[in-house]
């Protein structure tokens, strides 16, 4: 529905200008900063296409993405229904296990996966050398490189389908089964109406897996991002190559969104009046498969989870020590992890109000934060320090201001799509009789439009929360002295501190984010509460 | 708490936090250092006890996990934050010597510091050394025959099972920077082809190379002494063999620390600097687990340790060896990512 509303246009300009600020600002300063006066090679803007190692590099790192996509989505949307239809509590605490892997970078769970899995890994020693030759050559292989990066990215496409199908209207598919079998029930309505938050995770998936630089260079696999990132570390600083061998991702990245868009609008818009509460979308064999599913998933993403904190736990002195260096970096990962996730819900919600009123428009606009989301964390957080960096603006640069700013830059788009795909639910009878009731669009807002899409609010506001509390490859480029994350504090202690402290570390993280999680579960009570 | 009000709620949370997030002002240094954290950590919170100066640290990753610590240094060169740089070798110190990105003091403590590893100048001084060697898992090596030089890693007889870390991180560029200055361009050039020809692994750091090797993935590899030291207080079945003492010597790279031009704690940081340079330091880092070689003869190292007269050490001179690094890092990065390299180009030396 279109709505005449003066301020939607300025509205739309305020968000496509705080991408701008967000990420174009920090791009330009890369590229025109004082700090170097790096040779600009244009020929270099076609590297990618016109050398044939990069050109394959290129797509065989599209294809990678991909594969682990398509992996998280098979693995994802069963579970994801499953969760949302379930509340045995065997499924919540496999479900618990399932989202365990969100909770660490995929760094931290492919390190899990080595000692496991490695020549000498625990698994190996169990079962045999040759045992442990075979795991060791699987895993550090591209197929390792999926199998690890499917394992820890599957939740994010669980989350979003579980969140989709919890706001299902239940007399839809009630009246649906009165003349459909289930398969087709679940095949023609459940699933399109959960496609957008589908087609959203494989999205969210393809490009985090496009952008890994630290996993494929642990598994020795070679990935162009890669590329990118080596002309910005150690001894080079080549913002021009860096930036021409970046653009060839985002514009992937875009062209899958854009994909994905063409795919979500086939999905429906289905709100209804009924909360779906506990509605059985799987029945008898699909259900079965699904539980199958959840178990094997949750096992494997504990795997490389547990042997961390079985390292952290048992190898002596590790524990302790860890837990006492952890605790102040504990503390930022919560402050960032909260005032990130907040102040990007709070962008979020009118953002994705304006972008669900006007599509077209909002996916023009929401370009730059796509961009952000793209982009290699190396490039962005260099551009973000040399344009924030100034003596006007140290009272952002010096604390947790540039944190922020990093932070929303990479990770306000999938906030502010999931915020929009959930305003998408609602129908337009209450948007009209909302406007003729209540008034300004503040208004509107707050006491309808907010209320009505409480839970994928929340669910934008953890999705929110947990890229931010897992994130190490932005937020280390750029953290204020002193004040290091948990993740990146597992990083640079994983340079010869004694396993134990790193997974110790790591071991932390898994707790404070679990908690998270369980933040995640209120989020259903909350549904109940305001509608 | 309502949907109506959570708006507000939210803003408050999100400002409280903020405010709460905000820089506290006191007496304070600001160090980034690329010495792995286990070990420059207490070192720097022994400086805090002793003078009340706050120390805000930043640490680097291992090689390839970050972009490092020397890009935030330039890229933040117009308006520094760092007052000391804290480098884990000799050469990323010089590239910001050369970029005038420091200012120069000599320590209070650093006289007693063997020439050869400070600048006349005052622009760097180093202390606490590394060296590179080779790390060697006595499972896969067996009694037979072990590698003894850097040369080996094109023995056919290792085709396979041996291992370095990425030539365009870290101590390895280092590393291949010295050889490519003592052996000229042609015959290093042909080294480089000859890792690719036999199939010589390429791990993502030192770190990596020590896991590779205490696992066993491979017979053996090149990395730093610390990372060698962990591996044998880990009890992996490792053995350590400094390379090339027969011929052109091992490489040592000691720790280097330099101020920061324009730092906003130059006072603190001249303090933080004459602690890093002094007698105890070494000592401290000679009995860590990083186990450094101490550059003063006359400090006491536990038996594990050795000294830099121990063992025949290879000639560089620093400030040249980062100058090649600076001209070859194109190339050694365009080997890592794959590309052929010419092997046919004139001698440079």
């Amino acid at each position: 529905m279109r709505i005449r509303n003066p301020g939607l246009k300025a509205g739309l300009a305020a968000v496509f200008v705080t991408g701008l600020v967000l990420v174009l600002v920090p791009l330009v300063a890369l590229l025109f900063g004082k700090v170097n006066a790096p040779t600009a090679d244009p020929q270099s803007l076609w590297a990618s296409f016109s050398e044939p190692h990069l050109r394959a590099l290129l797509i065989g790192s599209i294809a990678l993405a991909l594969g682990v996509a398509v992996g998280a989505v098979f693995l994802g949307v069963p579970i994801g229904l499953l969760l949302a239809s379930s509340r045995g509590r065997a499924v919540r605490v496999f479900a618990l296990l399932h989202l365990l892997p969100l909770c660490l970078p995929p760094y931290l769970a492919a390190l899990g996966w080595a000692g496991l899995a490695g020549r000498a890994g625990s698994l190996g020693s169990m079962l045999g050398e040759n045992a442990g030759t075979w795991m060791s050559g699987i895993l550090y292989s591209k197929a390792g490189f999926v199998l690890v990066m499917t394992i820890a990215l599957t939740p994010v496409v669980s989350l979003l389908t579980w969140a989709f199908a919890r706001s299902i209207d239940a007399s839809a598919i009630e009246a649906a089964r009165l003349g459909r079998p289930p398969g087709s029930v679940l095949i023609q309505i459940v699933l399109p109406l959960c496609l957008p938050g589908i087609a959203l995770g494989g999205l969210l998936v393809f490009v985090l897996t496009l952008g890994e630089v630290a996993v494929p260079q642990l598994l020795r696999v070679p990935v162009y991002a890669s590329t990118v990132f080596s002309r910005l570390a150690d001894l080079s600083f080549l913002p021009f190559e860096a930036l021409a061998r970046a653009w060839p991702l985002v514009f992937v990245a875009v062209a899958v969104a854009a994909a994905c868009y063409l795919v979500e609008r086939r999905g429906h818009s289905a709100l209804g009046l009924r909360d779906a509460g506990a509605t059985d979308w799987l029945q008898g064999t699909q259900r079965v498969g699904a539980a199958a599913l959840l178990v094997v998933v949750a096992t494997l993403g504990t795997l490389p989870i547990g042997s961390l904190v079985g390292r952290g736990i048992f190898e002596v002195g590790g524990g302790v020590t860890g837990m006492a260096g952890a605790l102040d970096s504990m503390g930022n990962s919560l402050l960032y992890a909260t005032v990130g996730a907040t102040c990007m819900l709070l962008i979020a919600v009118p953002a994705g109000y304006l972008w669900s009123r006007r599509p077209r428009a909002g996916y023009v606009v929401s370009l730059p934060l796509l961009v952000g989301l793209t982009l290699p964390a190396v490039v962005l957080g260099l551009g973000l320090v040399i344009a924030w960096n100034r003596p006007a603006t140290q009272w952002i640069y010096q604390g947790i201001g540039i944190v922020l700013l990093g932070l929303m830059a990479r990770y306000l788009y999938p906030v502010v799509r999931t915020a929009k795909l959930g305003f998408d639910r609602l129908p337009g009878t209450w948007l009209d009789a909302a406007r003729i009731h209540q008034g300004s669009l503040w208004r509107r807002l707050v006491r309808v439009i907010l209320p009505a899409s409480l839970p994928i609010v929340a669910t934008a506001w953890t999705l929110g929360f947990l890229l931010v509390l897992r994130d190490m490859d932005t937020t280390i480029i750029f953290y204020p002295p002193g004040g290091e994350c948990l993740p990146v504090r597992a990083l640079t202690l994983e340079a010869n501190a004694p396993p134990g402290l790193t997974a110790a570390t790591a071991g932390v993280q898994v707790l404070v984010t679990a908690a998270a999680l369980l933040l995640l579960s209120g989020s259903a009570r909350l549904q109940r509460r305001f509608r | 708490m309502t949907a109506r009000n959570l708006p507000a709620w939210l803003t408050v949370c999100a400002l409280t936090l903020f405010v709460a997030g905000c820089e506290k002002k006191s007496l304070e240094v600001v160090i980034y250092t690329s010495v792995d954290q286990v070990f420059s950590e207490p070192v720097l919170k022994d400086f805090e006890r002793e003078t009340d100066i706050q120390v805000r640290m930043v640490f680097d990753t291992e090689e390839t996990k970050s972009t490092g610590l020397l890009n935030r240094l330039l890229a933040e060169s117009e308006n520094p934050r760092a007052d000391v740089f804290w480098s884990n070798d000799p050469v990323r110190s010089q590239v910001l010597v050369r970029r005038d990105l420091v200012v120069p003091y000599v320590p209070s403590t650093a006289a007693d510091i063997p020439a050869a590893f400070k600048d006349a100048q005052g622009r760097w001084v180093g202390f606490s050394a590394r060296a590179r060697v080779i790390l060697v898992n006595l499972k896969r090596v067996g009694a037979g025959p072990r590698p003894a030089g850097v040369e080996d890693l094109l023995d056919p007889r290792w085709r396979g099972q041996a291992a370095i870390a990425n030539p365009a991180f870290g101590t390895t560029t280092m590393h291949l920077a010295a050889l490519f200055d003592a052996w000229g361009d042609a015959k290093a050039r042909k080294f480089l082809t000859g890792l690719r020809k036999n199939q010589v692994r390429v791990a993502s750091s030192n770190g990596e190379v020590k896991r590779l090797v205490s696992t066993g993935e491979v017979a053996w590899g090149l990395t730093d002494t610390d990372d060698a030291a962990v591996a044998i207080q880990a009890g992996a079945p490792v053995e350590v063999i400094y390379p090339d003492t027969d011929g052109m010597g091992t490489l040592l790279m000691p720790t280097t620390a330099v101020l920061i031009r324009g730092g906003p704690h130059m006072a603190a940081g001249r303090k933080l600097l004459d602690y890093l340079a002094s007698r105890e330091t070494e000592r401290k880092l000679a009995h860590a687990p990083c186990a450094q070689l101490p550059l003063r003869k006359e400090i006491p190292v536990p038996s594990h340790v050795r000294t830099a007269d121990t063992f025949k050490v290879m000639k560089v001179d620093y400030s040249r060896i980062a100058a090649v690094m600076e001209r070859l890092h194109p190339m050694l990065r365009d080997w890592a990512e794959g590309k052929p390299i010419e092997t046919d180009n004139k001698d440079t030396q």
